[in-house]
C-alpha cells in the first residue's frame, strides 16, 4: 500500500527513478567493500556538513575589521548554538583535510592512480588544493590575533613567488597590506568562489571515475578471485551497498565531530592587534610542513622548492607512467620507485610536522 | 558486513546522534540575543540598588549615573561602584599608589621631570580628608587617576608625564593673573578651572551620617589638570566621561574641543576647517569609533579620516617600513614645536634618573607625529607639509614674536609701563599678539587650517603689529619723553637678531615699488573696474 503510493508519489516527479536507479546501482567490485574505500565519499558528505553549518554561521558573521572578530564573538558566546556550530564547522574542517589526505593515501598506496587514471588523481590534487584554501580563508575569517598574524605571514610567503608573489598578495589581501577589505576578500574566496570551484571540481573527479571505472587492486590472480566472489554472490552494488557503508561511517565520524565539539570547542583569542606580534605565530596543523620547510629554506628558495613539491604531486602519475615504471621495469619489479619516493616523501612531511608541532 | 548489520550499525548511530543534540540543547545557555550580561558584584549591589531604583519606595538617587555604568565596558568586565569609589583598606597595597594616602606632587619645569611622595603625618601615612564611610564602606566621590591605575597603570603613567596632568600648576601664569583679578574670581572657577582644573578643597569634613563637602569653587570640576583630594593631579574624566567611560566619547574631536577652541587656542575649529575635519564630518559613522580601548587602529580598521586622538594619541598600524606604533596617553609625545608662548621653540627631550625617556625631543618627536601621517600621506607629501609648517612658526617668531616681546620688555624696562600686569591699553595688545593672534596663525598652520593661518592669523597679527602695537609703543614713549629711545629701540628689535629682519620682514613698510604698485592698480582695475 505504502509502496504503491510512494511509487505514485514518484510518478508525480518529472524524473525517470527506473533509469536513476540503473545509472547509481553501478556494480562495484567487491574490494569496494573495504571500510577505507569510504573516505574519498567521506569528504564530500563532509563538505556538505560544512555548507550547512556555514550557511548557519553567516546568519551572523559580517567580514570587516572590526566586524570579523566582533561578529565571531557573537556566533561563540552570544547567539543560540552558534559555539557548537562554529566548532563542528572547525573539526568539520579538520577531518575533511585528514580524510582527504587518508583518502590520497589510499589511492597512492594502492596505485590505484595508475592504468591512466590520470585525471581524476590530478583533479583530485587540485580539490586538496582548494580545499587547503577553504581551510585557510574560514580561518583568516576569525580576525583574532593568531588569524591576522598567520595571514599576514602567509601573504609574505606568497609575495615570496618569483615574479608574480606581490601581485598574488595584492590579489589576495586586496592591498600590500591587511586592511579594511582584506576580510571581505578572504570572505568572498571562502565562501563563494572556493566553494564553487570544489564542487565544479569534485563532479569532475567523479566523471573521471566513472569515466575510467572502478579501481581493482591487488595481483590478477586476486581480481580473478574477486570475479569468482562476483560469480557466486553477485556484484557488490553501489546502492544500496556501498552507500549504507557511507552513512554508517559519516554518522560515526559525525558522532566522533559533534563529541569533539563539546568537549574541545572552536576558540577565539585577542582581538587582532597589528601594533602586538605574538611570541608563536603557526598556521593550523595542515600547513605544518610547509611552515617547517620555509624555516629550513628562508625566502624564495624554500616557496619555489614547494611549489616544485606541489608540481610533482600533480604530475605523479605521469612521472610513474613515464620514469618510475621504466625503472622498476629496468629492475624487473624487484621493487616499486612511486612507491618508496611517495613513502619517502611522506615520511619527510610527517617529521616536519611533527618537528613543528613540538617545536 | 551484510547490509542487515550496516542497518543496524546506522540506527544505533543515529540513536547516539540524537542523544548528542539533546545534551547539545539541554546545556545551551538561555542566550539573549544582542543582550550584554552586566556583572554585579556583591560589594556593588546594595549601591546599585539604592541609587538606581529603590530608594524609600520610590526611584533611585540618581539613576542617570548607574544608567551611564551599565552601558560601559565596566559593568560588563564587573568593574562596580566600590572598585572606584571605594579607598582600599590601609596597608591593602603600595602607599604611593593607594588612593586612601595623600601624595605631594612637585613639577621641575626646568627638567620637565615630577616626582611624587607620600605625605606623612607624625611618622604615618596622611589619610585624606574626604573619606566617608558609607553603609558600612568606605568611600569618597572624587576618584583621582590613582584609582584608575590600578587597573589602567600604562595608561596613568603616560598621562602623569603629560603635560596634560599638570594643567592647573599655571599659578603664576598671565593668564591666571587675568581670570582671577583682571576678570574676577567667577570668572577663573567657571572657566580657567573648568579646563585646566581645580585645587580640590574640602569645606566640610565628613562625619559617620554625613559625607565631605567639597568647596563650591572647586568642585564640581572635570579639567584635565585637577589636584585631588588625595593630591594626585590629573583627571580622567575630563575625557573618559563618567561614568560609562566609553572610549569613543575621548576619540570625538568635541571632546578635546572642549578646551581646545576659542580665540587663544582654536584647535577644534581649526580641525574643522581641515581636509581632516572635512573628511571626518563625513565619515565618522565608518570609523568604527566605538571598539575597546587600544583597539582603534590607524590603517587597520579605519583611515577614513583623523580625529585629534589619531594624530596625537593614537596607534597606528604596521605601514611601509614603519613597525606599528602604540597608543600613548601622553599628548605632547608627538608635538615638536611649542606653538603657545610668546615665541615657539623645540623643547629637549625628558629623561629620568633611571635612565626612562619620558618624552623624546623634538626630531623625535616629529618623527613619530610623520609617522602618523604616513600611514595615509607620501613621504615627500609629508616632509613638505613640515617645511610649510616650520616656515610659518620662523614668520611669527622673528616678525612678531621676538620683536613685539623685546619692545614690550623694554616699555616695562624703562618704566614706561607699570609693574601691574593687565592694566594698560598695551598689555591687551602685547597680549593679543602672540596669546591669540600669534597662536591662531601657528595652530592653523600646524592642522592646515588656512584661514586661521591667514585672515585670523597673520592679517590680524599684522594689522595689530604694524596699526597699532608699533604706534602705540611710540606713543608711550614720546608721552614718557623717551621718544628718541623707545624708537631706537623699535628700529633695532625690527632689525633681528642678525640685522636682517627688516629686510626680509618690514622693508614693504617704507612703500611698493612703481612696478609693485602698478601691478596691483592694474588689478583692482580689471577685477572692480576701480582704482584704490
Amino acid at each position: 500500500m505504502q509502496d504503491s503510493r510512494q511509487h505514485k508519489l514518484l510518478k508525480a516527479l518529472p524524473i525517470d527513478f527506473e533509469s536513476l536507479y540503473q545509472r547509481v546501482d553501478e556494480p562495484l567490485p567487491h574490494s569496494a567493500k573495504r571500510w577505507w574505500w569510504c573516505w574519498g565519499g567521506l569528504v564530500g558528505i563532509l563538505f556538505v556538513v560544512q555548507v550547512l553549518t556555514g550557511l548557519l554561521l553567516a546568519f551572523y558573521y559580517r567580514a570587516g575589521p572590526e566586524a570579523s572578530y566582533e561578529t565571531v564573538r557573537f556566533i561563540t558566546q552570544d547567539a543560540r548554538f552558534g559555539s557548537f556550530l562554529r566548532s563542528v564547522h572547525h573539526w568539520g574542517a579538520t577531518f575533511m583535510i585528514v580524510l582527504l589526505l587518508l583518502h590520497m593515501l589510499r589511492v597512492f598506496v594502492t596505485g590505484a592512480f595508475r592504468e591512466y587514471r590520470w585525471g581524476s588523481w590530478m583533479v583530485g590534487v587540485a580539490l586538496l588544493g582548494i580545499t587547503l584554501g577553504l581551510g585557510f580563508t574560514g580561518y583568516a575569517l576569525v580576525n583574532d590575533q593568531l588569524s591576522y598574524w598567520a595571514v599576514t605571514v602567509t601573504s609574505n610567503i606568497v609575495a615570496s613567488v618569483p615574479f608574480v608573489g606581490g601581485a598574488l598578495k595584492n590579489f589576495f589581501l586586496a592591498g600590500g597590506t591587511i586592511n579594511e577589505a582584506t576580510s571581505s576578500r578572504m570572505y568572498a574566496l571562502h565562501v563563494q568562489i572556493f566553494p564553487v570551484l570544489l564542487v565544479i571540481l569534485g563532479v569532475a573527479h567523479l566523471f573521471f571515475v566513472r569515466l575510467m571505472g572502478m579501481f581493482r587492486p591487488g595481483s590478477e590472480r586476486d581480481q580473478k578471485l574477486e570475479d569468482q566472489e562476483t560469480a557466486k554472490k553477485g556484484p557488490y552494488h553501489f546502492y544500496p551497498d556501498h552507500v549504507t557503508s557511507e552513512v554508517a561511517v559519516s554518522l560515526y565520524l559525525l558522532v566522533i565531530i559533534s563529541l569533539l565539539a563539546i568537549a574541545f570547542p572552536a576558540t577565539l583569542g585577542e582581538p587582532a592587534n597589528p601594533e602586538v606580534t605574538p611570541e608563536h605565530i603557526k598556521p593550523e596543523w595542515y600547513f605544518y610542513p610547509f611552515f617547517h620547510l620555509l624555516k629550513l629554506v628562508p625566502g624564495t628558495a624554500g616557496v619555489m622548492l614547494m611549489g616544485l613539491a606541489g608540481l610533482a604531486l600533480l604530475a605523479w602519475p605521469i612521472l610513474d607512467h613515464y620514469f618510475f615504471q621504466r625503472v622498476d621495469r629496468a629492475f624487473r619489479r624487484r621493487f616499486d620507485l612511486s612507491l618508496i619516493l611517495g613513502i619517502v616523501a611522506i615520511a619527510i612531511m610527517l617529521w616536519w610536522a611533527v618537528a613543528e608541532a613540538v617545536h | 558486513m551484510s547490509l542487515q548489520a550496516k542497518q543496524v550499525i546506522i540506527a544505533i548511530l543515529s540513536i547516539v546522534i540524537v542523544v548528542i543534540l539533546g545534551f547539545v540543547v539541554a546545556t545551551e545557555k538561555a542566550h539573549l540575543l544582542g543582550g550584554r550580561e552586566i556583572v554585579v558584584k556583591p560589594e556593588s549591589s546594595g549601591c546599585i540598588k539604592c541609587h538606581k531604583s529603590e530608594y524609600e519606595g520610590g526611584p533611585g538617587v540618581d539613576p542617570g549615573v548607574v544608567a551611564h555604568w551599565e552601558a560601559g565596558e565596566h559593568a560588563v568586565q564587573g568593574v562596580g561602584c566600590t572598585d572606584c569609589h571605594g579607598v582600599p583598606a590601609a596597608g591593602a597595597c603600595d602607599d604611593l599608589v593607594n588612593p586612601r594616602y595623600v601624595v605631594k606632587t612637585t613639577w621641575d619645569k626646568k627638567s620637565g621631570l615630577k616626582h611624587t611622595e607620600l605625605v606623612t603625618e607624625n611618622g604615618a601615612p596622611l589619610e585624606r580628608a574626604d573619606i566617608w564611610n558609607h553603609e558600612g564602606a568606605d568611600i569618597v566621590t572624587n576618584v583621582s587617576p590613582r584609582t584608575c591605575a590600578r587597573c589602567h597603570e600604562k595608561e596613568a603613567v603616560e598621562f602623569y608625564d603629560s603635560r596634560h596632568s599638570s594643567a592647573s600648576q599655571f599659578v603664576g601664569s598671565i593668564d591666571n593673573f587675568l581670570g582671577r583679578f583682571a576678570e574676577g574670581p567667577a570668572a577663573a572657577n567657571n572657566g580657567c578651572q573648568q579646563c585646566h582644573g581645580s585645587h580640590m578643597r574640602v569645606e566640610t569634613a565628613a562625619s559617620e551620617e554625613e559625607p565631605a563637602k567639597y568647596a563650591p569653587d572647586t568642585w564640581p570640576n572635570t579639567g584635565i589638570g585637577r589636584v585631588n583630594l588625595d593630591g594626585s593631579w590629573g583627571s580622567c574624566t575630563a575625557c573618559h566621561s563618567r561614568h560609562e567611560f566609553a572610549a569613543e566619547v575621548a576619540r570625538r574631536p568635541d571632546n578635546c574641543g572642549k578646551c581646545h577652541m576659542g580665540p587663544d587656542h582654536p584647535q577644534i575649529e581649526v580641525f574643522h576647517e581641515s581636509k581632516h575635519g572635512i573628511a571626518y564630518a563625513a565619515n565618522d559613522d565608518e570609523m568604527n569609533m566605538e571598539v575597546p580601548g587600544g583597539e582603534w587602529i590607524l590603517g587597520h580598521n579605519y583611515s577614513q579620516a583623523p580625529t585629534c586622538a589619531t594624530c596625537h594619541l593614537g596607534p597606528v598600524a604596521r605601514h611601509g617600513n614603519y613597525a606599528p606604533m602604540e597608543m600613548t596617553h601622553d599628548v605632547g609625545a608627538r608635538i615638536s614645536w611649542t606653538l603657545r608662548p610668546k615665541v615657539s621653540v623645540m623643547p629637549p627631550g625628558i629623561t629620568n634618573e633611571d635612565g626612562r625617556v619620558i618624552l623624546k625631543d623634538g626630531e623625535g618627536r616629529r618623527a613619530d607625529m610623520q609617522q602618523v601621517c604616513m600611514a595615509c600621506h607620501s613621504d615627500e607629501w609629508v616632509k613638505n607639509f613640515y617645511v610649510q609648517f616650520d616656515q610659518a612658526v620662523h614668520l611669527y617668531n622673528n616678525k612678531y614674536g621676538k620683536p613685539s616681546t623685546a619692545i614690550y620688555g623694554y616699555l616695562k624696562e624703562q618704566k614706561i609701563l607699570d609693574a601691574v600686569p593687565m592694566n594698560e591699553e598695551m598689555d591687551y595688545v602685547y597680549f593679543e599678539i602672540w596669546h591669540h593672534e600669534g597662536r591662531r596663525a601657528r595652530h592653523g598652520a600646524s592642522m592646515m587650517g588656512p584661514d586661521y593661518v591667514q585672515w585670523h592669523g597673520f592679517y590680524e597679527l599684522s594689522r595689530n603689529f604694524y596699526t597699532h602695537f608699533l604706534p602705540l609703543a611710540q606713543e608711550l614713549g614720546d608721552h614718557a619723553g623717551k621718544g628718541r629711545q623707545v624708537r631706537d629701540f623699535i628700529a633695532q628689535a625690527l632689525r633681528g637678531e642678525n640685522n636682517e629682519d627688516w629686510e626680509k620682514y618690514h622693508r614693504w613698510t617704507e612703500g611698493l615699488t612703481p612696478e609693485q604698485r602698478s601691478t596691483m592698480l592694474d588689478w583692482e582695475k580689471e577685477t572692480y573696474g576701480m582704482t584704490q
